[in-house]
């Protein structure tokens, strides 16, 4: 890393200026935004934080200079300068930063989260390099001429999401262009703190072509980006630039603690000042045309409307719902169900591709077929060429790049081998993917599907077995769909492939893959759906009224069925069982019902109750005035155990259930 | 010289187990089968495969014979089922393997398939104990022990008020078939009892068969018994369901009935012989000396059993059977038209001795001998 200011090649202030006068202008703009900001800020006008970026403008400057119209800029908190030389949108940024509905994210982004055409900046670190790495792939499948342009700083070298990205792009030959901008600090933190090594051979060690550069030699800057961007267009392969440069300003307001000298010493090697002093006619009359930009930005947002008010979700549907039987379908293991709705999809919508560990049959590299750990993706590698891909064992940026596949355009399913693995995309899913949308003022929709087994009864241990997707629960814009013993998932996924514009998180089944559904008919029961898209199952005496409602969802429902034949037969208890497919969005009408008419409820989770699904449930029946007489929720609260034996006596089975549904109507 | 044919050979059965192959699975699928159905294999042959989810298992032939499976071919199978069996002979009746469970998984799958019934444990009980029909329930589909009740307070098809009822003296005949009119028969010859009437859920009430109305079904027989009737014959031969024999007259001796045994006038019966309940001696029928005969046989026309041979309970000796002397016949047994048992053979529980065969060795239990 060069700390040190070459300033060799800028002997002539005037000769700099006059060839590369635009790009100066641009800088000064830059600039100029970032103080009056800092002065709207000093007066209040400006809602919660900035990070300016005074002294390193000259990056975003000369990288969008060699790059077109219809390349992808992915930038981070300190973006205002990327945003301005991308895009010029300066009465956007000031907007947005205001709070103003015109702002390019219509007030809702702010400074950190700013969205205009082929451009969008997170406040999150190394999370969009992977969603960057995914749009370069869109396009790169889509055989458009666009790369993408990825700024990260210094700090985000800290992320391993960073390398899991960088070694994507280096094996799938990504266009995409990471420029890391290093300021030597984290906030607040010196770079010699937070890193050992080389960054050069880091990105080397990926065989990823490196640069580097810096914002004091405008002539190298221009030459190296335009080498740099010339490379990822001919070759069709990743390049890092490493632009040296250094922040003048704290990292946001008021929290700079370096040592001032060091400071002063980078303000007085600073460009712009050197020109301001040497060239100060040129730079005067620059910030003429600068101020007048910035004053009527100003005047635009001070004229806008304030976005004041901000629509509050409901967390759940209430829709009248009827209820129909079933309609048949073929009697089907549900991975080999998954399977053909997958072939089926696939073959109707090109756009549909399919990422995860394992997921590729036979290969040049394995001759033996195999196709996912659940065989769900067979031979769907040797059908589709290129459509299903196997990825190294990195869930969150397999995540992230699906996320940036589908604001591509492609409609990405990214299979999670197992469930537990999930707290991995947690960062992908809640800052990335499931806010993309609103956060960007509705101007993209994440067409992204992942999918991934829970559930345990396999011995799998406390690390393989577990049901977690109550920790999706609440995400903006998420649809959890959990398969059952008693729906088709090729209708099930048939609908989200045809309907999908938010994200969906399918929750399969580790047990019910190898069982062939539906299952048999329950004697005594009917078997009913809900008519919404994705419906709620309902079974009910055929002949008498249920006196306690039993909740579950996805593979507890075969527990269920057995228990509630069991308490009919030793205890002539009638039971319905409602066993939503969607547990978010769900649909708490048809709970509401039975609960209204037995006044008794279980709750049968497999995962552990607190602040789960369950519990949502019984709050969401006591704000609709729904009396309960008497609850129980049944679940596992502790870790699973590998033992056989010990993990089926603890996840709730027919019997404790059974058990469960006698103590709550008080019979012993 | 014996005949090498006359007494079927027991086949050699070995079943093949589907073992836990892994933790993932509890059930796979049964992927392909190299060794069709009725072929021969020799030991160590792979004769079809499994798929858990993981993986494809061969399995193979534990022993040289002929295979059979009791699965087809994509269906389930689960951990502890026999998916086939190699047996030692061609052509044998899977049905006769009972010493390990052997069926296939019937296993009906969808969401909506109709007439399914389920009933609660106390109003199963009932359902046995008095032998209800199910139409009874009509269309309901979870049958309690209220609707059990119910239907053993409805009214009898025919006003059992106007039926003269003499405790010592009434019996009900249960089954209107042509075993039932023998027993009539029987019953006329002697002036103990007199006929109420028949049970028969097959027949329409209060039509007429062998002179006596059809007074109902057998959820009947509790209401007769409540009004004073005491006795009650088993008019119903079911050759080839013995245990239907068993479980009515389990039934209608829970319910309180006793059972005469019947005797025909023209059968010879030593004095020495001791017969228990609920027999039926028949026409031309000879019990020899020191003969034992457990309850609820039929010992039907002409057949002999010779001295000291013993009979359990629920066995059907048919028209024309001989047993030679020191005969033991275990329980649910039939011995067919013209059969013979040479002296002091044993045969077991549950055994079928088709009509005309010659049994010179010991029949072990449930097994069916042919000629």
């Amino acid at each position: 890393m060069s700390s040190n200011i070459n300033q060799s090649e800028n002997t002539n202030s005037v000769g700099l200026f006059h060839r590369f006068r635009d790009e100066i202008k641009t800088a000064v703009l830059i600039r100029r935004i970032e103080q009056r900001l800092l002065e709207l800020y000093e007066k209040g006008k400006v809602n919660g934080t900035i990070h300016t970026c005074v002294g390193q403008e000259f990056s975003g400057v000369f990288v969008s200079k060699h790059v077109s119209k219809q390349d992808i800029v992915f930038s981070n908190h300190r973006g205002h300068g990327h945003y301005i030389a991308h895009t010029g949108d300066v009465n956007g940024l000031l907007a947005e930063i205001m709070g103003k509905t015109t702002g390019c994210s219509g007030g809702i982004g702010g400074s950190q989260h700013f969205c205009n055409t082929n451009y969008f900046s997170n406040g999150i670190q190394g999370g969009m390099t992977p969603v960057a790495a995914g749009m370069a792939l869109a396009r790169k499948i889509q055989n458009k001429d666009a790369i993408v342009i990825s700024y990260i700083g210094d700090g985000t070298l800290g992320e391993g999401i960073l390398y899991e990205t960088l070694n994507i792009c280096s094996l799938w030959d990504i266009p995409i262009i990471f420029i890391l901008e290093n300021n030597q600090y984290a906030q607040s933190t010196n770079h010699k703190q937070t890193f050992k090594g080389e960054i050069k051979k880091r990105v080397e060690g990926f065989d990823i072509k490196y640069y580097c550069s810096n914002t004091w030699e405008l002539l190298n800057l221009d030459s190296t980006v335009k080498k740099a961007v010339n490379f990822v267009r001919t070759q069709g392969k990743p390049v890092f630039l490493e632009i040296s440069t250094y922040r003048l300003n704290s990292h946001s307001k008021s929290d700079d603690n370096r040592d001032q000298k060091i400071v002063e010493t980078f303000r007085k090697a600073d460009l712009i000042n050197i020109l301001f002093q040497e060239c100060q006619e040129e730079m005067n009359a620059l910030l003429l045309d600068v101020n007048l930009i910035i004053e009527k930005a100003e005047e635009f947002a001070y004229l806008s409307e304030t976005l004041s008010n901000y629509p509050n979700e409901k967390t759940y549907n209430d829709d009248i719902v009827g209820f129909k039987l079933i309609p048949d379908f073929e009697t089907q293991r549900v991975n080999e169900r998954i399977y053909n709705v997958f072939q089926h999809c696939m073959n109707e919508k090109d756009n549909i591709i399919l990422l995860g560990e394992d997921i590729e049959n036979n290969n040049e590299y394995n001759p033996n077929p195999y196709g996912g750990a659940f065989k769900v993706t067979r031979n769907l590698s040797n059908i589709f060429t290129g459509r299903i891909k196997n990825t190294p064992i990195s869930e969150a940026a397999i995540t992230g790049i699906g996320s940036g596949l589908a604001i591509g355009g492609m409609i990405p399913v990214v299979e999670i081998m197992f469930g537990d693995f999930s707290t991995l995309i947690f960062d992908q899913l809640l800052q990335h993917a499931c806010k993309f949308h609103k956060m960007y003022n509705g101007k993209l929709n994440v067409q992204l599907i992942v999918r991934t087994p829970m559930g345990g009864k396999r011995g799998y241990g406390p690390t393989h077995s577990q049901s977690i997707e109550k920790y999706f629960l609440g995400f903006p814009d998420l649809d959890i769909i959990v398969l059952n013993c008693r729906l088709d998932p090729f209708t099930i996924y048939k609908s989200i492939f045809d309907n999908i514009k938010h994200p969906y998180l399918v929750i399969e089944n580790k047990v019910l893959y190898t069982r062939a559904i539906p299952l048999p008919a329950i004697p005594g029961f009917n078997i009913l759906q809900s008519s919404d898209l994705f419906p709620t199952v309902k079974i009910s005496p055929v002949d008498a009224d249920a006196e306690i409602t039993i909740l579950c969802y996805g593979g507890m429902l075969e527990e269920v069925e057995t228990a509630i034949i069991n308490v009919f037969e030793s205890n002539e208890v009638f039971c319905e069982v409602v066993c939503p497919v969607q547990i978010q969005p769900v649909n708490i009408r048809p709970i509401i019902e039975s609960v209204r008419m037995t006044g008794k409820l279980l709750i049968v989770e497999e995962g552990t109750s607190i602040a789960a699904f369950g519990a949502e449930i019984i709050a969401l029946l006591c704000e609709n005035n729904v009396t309960i007489n008497k609850v129980i929720r049944l679940a596992n609260n502790t870790i699973i155990p590998c033992s056989y034996e010990a993990e089926m006596n603890l996840i709730p089975n027919s019997f404790t259930i059974s058990k469960a549904i006698l103590s709550l109507l008080e019979i012993f | 010289m014996k005949s090498k044919t006359i007494v079927e050979s027991i086949p050699e059965v070995t079943p093949i187990y589907i073992k836990k192959e892994s933790v993932s699975d509890d059930v796979y699928l049964l992927a392909e089968i190299m060794k069709s159905s009725g072929s021969y294999v020799k030991k160590g042959d792979a004769v079809c495969s499994i798929e858990s989810s993981k993986t494809v298992i061969e399995i193979e032939a534990p022993c040289d014979g002929y295979i059979y499976y009791g699965y087809q071919l994509h269906k389930n199978v689960s951990v502890g089922s026999v998916i086939a069996v190699v047996c030692s002979e061609q052509n044998v009746d899977l049905n006769t393997f009972s010493s390990f469970n052997f069926s296939p998984l019937d296993e009906v799958h969808g969401n909506n398939i109709k007439h399914d019934i389920s009933i609660s444990n106390e109003a199963r009980t009932l359902i046995e104990k008095y032998n209800i029909n199910m139409t009874h329930f009509g269309s309901k589909k979870l049958i309690t022990k209220k609707d059990v009740e119910n239907v053993l307070a409805k009214d009898a098809p025919v006003d059992l008020s106007n039926i003269k009822i003499d405790s010592s003296r009434s019996i009900v005949i249960i089954g209107g078939g042509g075993h039932a009119s023998m027993c009539i028969d029987i019953l006329k010859q002697n002036e103990n009892f007199d006929i109420v009437g028949i049970v028969d859920s097959s027949l329409s009430p209060e039509s007429e068969i062998h002179g006596y109305t059809i007074i109902g079904d057998d959820y009947i027989l509790k209401q007769l018994y409540d009004l004073g009737v005491r006795f009650a014959i088993l008019g119903i031969g079911a050759v080839l369901d013995s245990l239907k024999r068993e479980r009515l007259f389990n039934m209608i001796k829970n319910i309180g009935f006793i059972v005469p045994t019947l005797i025909h006038s023209k059968s010879i019966i030593e004095a020495s012989a001791k017969i228990g309940e609920g027999n039926q001696i028949m026409a031309g029928a000879i019990i020899g000396s020191n003969v034992t005969i457990g309850s609820n046989c039929i010992i039907n026309s002409g057949s002999n059993i010779c001295h000291g041979s013993n009979i359990s309970d629920n066995v059907h000796l048919a028209p024309g059977a001989i047993v030679a002397g020191n005969v033991s016949i275990g329980k649910n047994t039939l011995i067919g038209m013209s059969a013979v048992i040479y002296l002091g053979v044993n045969i077991g529980n549950n055994v079928v001795v088709n009509n005309g065969v010659i049994i010179d060795r010991n029949v072990s239990n449930n097994q069916i001998v042919r000629k």
